[in-house]
């Protein structure tokens, strides 16, 4: 599996923990498209996130309005391998 | 179920116990389907309040059920229930373990460490009474798989009882089964991960039945045990030369900002009546955080949504040796989560009667006897001009005080109607995972307010005004 799937379904298995499964997250899914994203999710994806890939996000992953594509890029800008 | 308890969270009520409100929503599955299921997974996204209703729906994908529970207009919770089963062995050499030790009684309140690498596990000698059983037939999960069942009990019992405890926040559960594994302690738990940002800890955890294990994994999050005001850091630098000839009203005084400036005009010699409705240990402890200017604090125990209560209080208040000089309506409902759909609207709608009852009951009976160049502090908040998504019934409420203040304003040109646009602030409203993260001790704000107030600068009329940042970042002392 290409590393780049591999962070896809590690990605995808965060979100889905989080916000609900069966469903199919686009990059520019967030707090408006997505009902179950409110401030408390956001905060259990950031940290789930970082236990996924290992890495620590900054404080304003926690503070401002992410999107899936925000968050991703956050992740991989911290090292996980895309 | 403690309702003095409640009231200090941020739900400000009792709530239902999350792994209960699971069962519930599994008793919308089909029994024989529930007997079926061997892993299940529950999301926690807001609490049920006890004696409030909650609408579940399920649907079905690839053999595995899916419960959402609604309220307020909000998702709730949701669960997944699937066939798979953990086949991998607990063989090999068991996990290190401490001897174990009986279940407690009574809920840990210690603050969490951080977890090494070489934390054993704890064992608890934890046993499942036939109490659950007859819950599960009562909530329609009786054909819910033992391990499951027992599982869910667990969890709830790790969460609430052991890590982190009382103050804690349950937000997920992970359950699966798998073979019992010889010689396995019976109930099993480590802590994972904490994050010292946002509270949250993760906790591996294991309970073996006599052929089954469940492991578990429960998400939740820590909180801070309430706190009073600390009284060094409302301290004013130095003492006017006379005494203020004045006394200050301030409703909403047992907690929070309502407590903090209360003490805060009682440490600079102001008369101060603090009403407050039900915490009394809470007021009785900021007459010992008064210290040697508690004569000054009169703790008025009263209902501010009580006209007869506001109306006794203004008699009080005229019969005093000092003229009212202000009030501070700092009291407020705590906001909760609601979502403007479905019953939601109605909930809105409750939060902003409620909101400005706190605000236009004492006002009613305290204009009169409130001097005539004096001063109303309406506490509104940042929220305004950057609304939170959860928090609609908030943002309407507050728009709705300071609609009040500006009519007051009109009506009494000589008063001043002061609007403070607050920040978020740690409080017990705001002591939850999303509330505490950028949120600014209490303590400096109601220094500030106190002196502004003090200071006389704000003339009559409406003024608004917003914390400044040197007042945000000066540090409290723990008292």
């Amino acid at each position: 599996m290409s590393s780049q799937t591999e962070f896809d379904r590690r990605f995808h298995d965060v979100l889905e923990d989080v916000l609900g499964w069966d469903a199919v997250y686009a990059d520019a899914d967030g707090p408006a498209t997505i009902e179950a994203w409110d401030s408390l999710a956001q905060i259990r994806l950031v940290n789930a996130l970082e236990t996924a890939f290992d890495v620590r996000l900054p404080d304003s992953a926690l503070l401002e309005e992410q999107t899936v594509g925000s968050l991703k890029h956050l992740v991989a800008e911290r090292g996980a391998v895309r | 179920m403690d309702a003095s308890f409640a009231r200090r969270s941020p739900f400000g009520e009792c709530i239902v116990h999350g792994c209960l409100l699971t069962m519930g929503m599994l008793g919308c599955i089909p029994a024989e389907e529930l007997g079926a299921g061997r892993a299940l997974r529950v999301s926690f996204s807001g609490p049920l309040s006890v004696g409030a209703v909650a609408d579940a729906s399920s649907t079905v994908h690839d053999g595995s059920w899916e419960v959402k529970a609604f309220g307020r207009g909000r998702l709730l919770a949701r669960l997944r229930l699937s066939r798979e089963e953990d086949e991998s062995s607990n063989g090999g050499e068991a996990p290190p373990v401490l001897p174990p030790r009986p279940s407690r009684s009574s809920p840990a309140t210690d603050a969490l460490a951080s977890p090494g690498q070489d934390d054993p596990h704890h064992a608890v000698d934890y046993r499942v009474g036939p109490e659950l059983q007859a819950l599960a037939d009562q909530l329609g999960a009786a054909s819910l798989a033992d391990g499951l069942r027992n599982g869910l009990a667990w969890a709830s019992y790790v969460a609430g009882m052991e890590v982190p405890g009382l103050h804690g926040l349950l937000t997920g559960v992970k359950l699966t089964l798998a073979p019992a594994a010889r010689g396995a302690s019976a109930a099993v738990f480590a802590l994972r991960a904490v994050d010292d940002r946002t509270g949250r800890v993760v906790v591996g955890s294991r309970l073996t039945g006599e052929a089954v294990a469940t492991r578990a994994e429960i998400e939740a999050f820590t909180r801070s045990a309430p706190r009073p005001p600390a009284a060094s850091s409302l301290q004013p630098a130095e003492l006017p030369r006379q005494d203020p000839d004045g006394a200050v009203v301030v409703v909403g005084a047992s907690r929070g900002l309502g407590a903090s400036v209360a003490l805060a005009f009682a440490l600079r010699h102001y008369d101060v009546f603090a009403v407050y409705a039900r915490a009394t240990d809470a007021a009785d402890e900021m007459r010992r955080l008064a210290g040697d200017d508690a004569g000054r604090l009169v703790l008025h125990r009263a209902d501010a949504c009580d006209p007869s209560a506001m109306d006794a209080l203004a008699k009080l208040l005229s019969a005093g040796k000092r003229p009212l000089r202000a009030i501070v309506l700092a009291a407020a409902p705590p906001p909760g989560s609601v979502a403007l759909a479905g019953d939601g609207a109605a909930a809105v709608a409750d939060y902003v009667t409620t909101s400005v009852r706190l605000v236009a009951t004492p006002l009613a009976s305290l204009l009169p006897v409130l001097a005539p160049d004096g001063i109303v502090v309406f506490c509104s908040s940042v929220a305004l001009t950057a609304p939170p998504r959860d928090w609609p019934q908030y943002v309407a409420a507050k728009g709705a005080v300071e609609g009040l203040a500006g009519w007051l304003a009109v009506a009494n040109p000589g008063l001043t109607a002061l609007v403070i646009r607050l920040p978020k602030m740690l409080t017990d409203m705001t002591n939850a995972p999303a509330g505490r993260v950028g949120a600014a001790p209490v303590e400096p704000i109601a220094r500030w307010l106190a002196e502004t107030i003090m200071a006389g600068e704000v003339g009559p009329g409406l003024s608004l005004l917003e914390v400044p940042a040197e007042a945000l970042t000066r540090e409290t002392v723990q008292s």
